[in-house]
């Protein structure tokens, strides 16, 4: 069940370039992606997705943002999408 | 999608793919991947059907059975389009119902979807283990900065389907 419209489309294809993006990219690349295996309660069937939050790569919150024009009124939240073993490795 | 080195409009197109498991503020739970023929789907390689309980745990058989189809490696387009026309006549044989159009569509793209993110000619035992076992993207693939493109995803496809009608 694919729900992709034509504007939204070429939408994407104009703002990916955008210096936000880029920015975001970058920080992105900064982040520690050290795998961590997550509790498969908290996982899907998807293996693509799960390795995605095992390394600390899930920032589908905001791709999905950025992509979907979701809620623009709400400022992209850095924490939406990380894995419960990242928030924990974060802890003092 | 960086870390994975797609375009703009590959990973645009997958992120859409999500939209009926976001909530209002934008976010959603992988279990929400759970949730039956909306992306999730029997006939997966490594998962057992919905109707047989659970459609998420990985089944180390199942994926023994991928590395079989396959001689134990390398995994190529071929060599999963013999496990997908395997899984579709272990579904029917099974009486499972067929997929929608949307979804048989899916499957599809799933079935070359590693394939095509690995950016290999193809895939070795090494290789599938680590993604599927660990669940896990190996270094070599994070490192592979070739550009992963729909147009490239979608050619995928179509030399799957060719093998699945001609070779499989």
């Amino acid at each position: 069940m694919v729900h992709v419209t034509l504007f939204s489309f070429f939408k994407s294809m104009v703002s990916f370039g955008s210096r936000e993006r880029k920015q975001e990219i970058a920080t992105i690349q900064q982040e520690d992606h050290t795998y961590t295996r997550g509790n498969i309660e908290n996982r899907g069937p998807c293996p693509g997705l799960n390795a995605l939050a095992n390394q600390g790569y899930l920032w589908v919150g905001r791709i999905l943002q950025a992509f979907c024009d979701f809620r623009t009124d709400v400022p992209p939240d850095p924490a939406m999408g990380k894995t419960l073993p990242y928030h924990e490795s974060k802890l003092p | 999608m960086t870390g994975l080195h797609m375009s703009s409009t590959l990973a645009s197109t997958l992120a859409h793919t999500l939209r009926p498991l976001v909530r209002d503020d934008g976010t959603f739970d992988l279990r929400d991947m759970r949730k039956h023929n909306v992306l999730e789907h029997d006939r997966s390689f490594t998962r057992l059907d919905f109707r047989q309980g659970d459609n998420y745990t990985f089944q180390p058989p199942m994926f023994q059975a991928l590395l079989d189809d396959a001689n134990d490696g390398p995994v190529t387009i071929p060599t999963l389009a013999k496990t997908y026309v395997r899984r579709k006549r272990e579904a029917k044989s099974s009486g499972a119902p067929r997929l929608s159009i949307s979804l048989w569509g899916v499957n599809l793209i799933q079935t070359v979807s590693f394939y095509h993110t690995a950016a290999m000619s193809s895939l070795s035992k090494e290789t599938m283990t680590t993604f599927y076992v660990e669940e896990r993207f190996p270094d070599q693939i994070l490192k592979n900065s070739k550009k992963r493109t729909l147009p490239g995803l979608i050619w995928d496809t179509i030399i799957l389907m060719q093998a699945i009608v001609f070779k499989a």
